[in-house]
């Protein structure tokens, strides 16, 4: 890529005085590929019956001692055979076969490569991943801590109540939509309710594209210190024919952030996720 | 005779749909927007959003969650197609002038860049259909193709600027795995099994189908520019001898020729393509058809292609009978049956 950026650095071409038939050290056997390459007979159906220690598309290999770059386990016996049957030597199987054996040499290879490249990025994200776990942490405590001010904090009991969506615009047309939020069916009205004897603050985010509830089930809400109790107590009600989830909180919760997965038991998928804060 | 009527089927109809939501990001009202859009109106076989599309829904997803990244694939082809272009100095593409022909490096140029921009916004996009997680997933597997891609063409353009001779056929195959199969075949097919699965599947196979696959092609695409109508194939015939591209046809008349052939052919690679001759270009290619080079490739193709029509099943052998797996597998066969 950089090439024109700076002088090329210049293989000398090789001296040769004839043709280069055997291709020695120009290629790259090894026991891990060679284990790696599958037998003919599975690879290409077409190659079947074929051996694979041919010398790389050369038309007349020299008979007698397997070739330099011949494969481990291809006995002088074996490459001999072949010199003796190679009469018809460029016929289509082996030139196939052959081709065959270096493309899966090349693609495993690659594929080694790109694993090891990708565990050397899977541990540099891990460093990454933490820091930003941290930031976000830091930015929801601050959040919290917000509402928490804005809040009476003299509350004995609060039944927070949330509309998982805003009132559309008057007239049904929200500018600010992409074309796929038009066409997607309105989230179903649904509200929350939480019993507590403590300041509580609750978040309801459903998938886009969710648009049947009743069957909604969640299965406790756990916080990250996970020898806080569950609240277990999550269920589905409906109120006059609108649903409402209903969360009851334990006198004894502790303060924490609680969150749970929603889920459709009849198919078993994910609707969204419940949050509830407990404060002291 | 074509033996499949499922694979140009196919190719049609999701051609069509693809085409159709990529007319939604081609920019319209101006000169240059007809420059930009020029390549993609111009048609092509759409084999690789259809290879998107078809994995997607063999994976039981509807089109709607794919297409965007079909027509992402489809934009970047003919983003690359402009450069090629100009960087191979081509003077044909799919029957017309090459875009430089046309309307100049510098606007060409700028209308390459430019349809690679365009590639950004479906992909934002891919987020209101897949959701968030998985369209950055979309993006990772871009990323990847992309700087894949750049070193495979990196390397195909080093090997012609520093006339490197004495390559050799793993080299050739490393580099068609880079420059062709990851945008053609490799990255078309992951992207679909992903975006299917929510990206629970085990991608390396489709590394392996889309190699062999996109090997097989490009292959049987060296050949066509060599014994290929030219109507039909719609790029200048003996256009890779022009160019001085490394071909296993070139590297195999390299191995085969004589002491005083080699140093010929040292001699014209060498030059520039403006500086080359026909007689000479003529000569490589009639030096060819003495050595077999041609028949060599076309057996390493079909080799190739038998490789990949195992992977497939190891790829797809799960997967429940369906009309895009069906095609998924007749593609393979048919990729020596296109004369374009």
């Amino acid at each position: 890529m950089s090439h024109e950026a700076r002088p090329r650095a210049r293989r000398r071409d090789p001296e040769r005085t004839e043709p280069i038939r055997n291709m020695p050290g120009r290629r790259r056997w090894n026991a891990q590929a060679s284990q790696n390459v599958p037998p003919p007979s599975t690879a290409t159906p077409s190659a079947a019956g074929e051996t694979s220690a041919e010398t790389p598309f050369a038309e007349s290999p020299s008979a007698g001692a397997p070739s330099e770059g011949a494969p481990p386990g291809a006995s002088a016996n074996e490459t001999q055979g072949q010199a003796a049957s190679a009469a018809g030597a460029a016929a289509f199987g082996s030139v196939a076969a052959r081709g065959v054996e270096l493309g899966y040499q090349v693609i495993e290879e690659h594929i080694r490569q790109g694993r090891e490249q990708a565990a050397r990025t899977s541990r540099q994200q891990g460093s990454h991943l933490e820091t930003l776990t941290a930031d976000l942490q830091v930015l929801t405590e601050r959040s919290l801590i917000y509402v928490n001010d804005a809040m009476s904090l003299g509350m004995k009991l609060l039944g927070a109540i949330t509309q998982s969506a805003p009132a559309p615009p008057a007239d049904g047309w929200d500018p600010s939509a992409t074309t796929a939020e038009r066409m997607a069916p309105p989230p179903p009205a649904m509200s929350v309710a939480v019993a507590s004897r403590r300041a509580a603050e609750v978040q309801l985010d459903l998938h886009p594209h969710v648009d049947q509830v009743e069957n909604m089930t969640c299965d406790g809400l756990r916080a990250r210190d996970t020898s806080r109790p569950v609240i277990d107590q999550v269920r589905l009600m409906m109120n006059g024919g609108a649903p409402v989830l209903r969360v009851e909180v334990d006198d004894e919760q502790p303060a924490d952030l609680y969150t749970g997965l929603l889920v459709d038991s009849a198919s078993g998928r994910p609707l969204g996720t419940l949050t509830v804060r407990i404060y002291d | 005779m074509l033996t499949s009527q499922l694979v140009p089927a196919v190719l049609k109809e999701y051609g069509d749909l693809t085409r159709h939501a990529m007319n939604e990001y081609l920019p319209v009202g101006s000169r240059f927007a007809e420059t930009v859009a020029d390549y993609p109106r111009r048609g092509g076989k759409m084999m690789r959003p259809s290879l998107c599309l078809a994995t997607a829904r063999a994976f039981g997803a509807p089109l709607t969650e794919a297409v965007r990244s079909a027509l992402v694939i489809e934009l970047l082809h003919n983003a690359l197609l402009i450069h090629d272009d100009i960087q191979d100095e081509s003077e044909e593409r799919r029957g017309r002038p090459a875009l430089h022909v046309e309307h100049g490096i510098p606007l060409a140029l700028h209308a390459g860049d430019t349809l690679a921009l365009l590639a950004l916004r479906p992909l934002i996009d891919n987020s209101s259909e897949i959701g968030m997680s998985l369209a950055l997933r979309v993006l990772e597997e871009t990323d990847h193709m992309a700087a894949v891609s750049a070193e495979g063409q990196a390397m195909e353009l080093g090997w012609i600027w520093d006339n490197i001779t004495a390559l050799t056929e793993d080299a050739y195959l490393e580099m068609v795995l880079k420059k062709t199969c990851w945008l053609a075949t490799i990255y078309p097919l992951r992207v679909g099994a992903l975006i299917a699965t929510r990206d629970t599947v085990d991608l390396d196979p489709f590394i392996r189908f889309g190699f062999f696959l996109g090997a097989a092609f490009q292959i049987h695409d060296d050949v066509l520019n060599l014994v290929g109508e030219h109507e039909k194939y719609g790029k200048e015939l003996n256009g890779d001898l022009w160019e001085g591209k490394r071909t296993l046809m070139l590297i195999k008349l390299f191995r085969e020729a004589t002491v005083d052939e080699r140093l010929r052919l040292n001699e014209i690679l060498a030059k520039k393509r403006e500086s080359r001759t026909a007689d000479e270009v003529s000569w490589m290619r009639e030096r060819m058809d003495a050595y077999g080079c041609i028949e060599q490739a076309q057996q390493i193709a079909r080799g190739l292609a038998g490789a990949a029509l195992h992977e497939f099943s190891l790829a797809y052998g799960g997967l429940p009978p369906s009309r895009d797996r069906q095609f998924l597998e007749e593609i393979i066969p048919w990729v020596f049956e296109r004369r374009a």
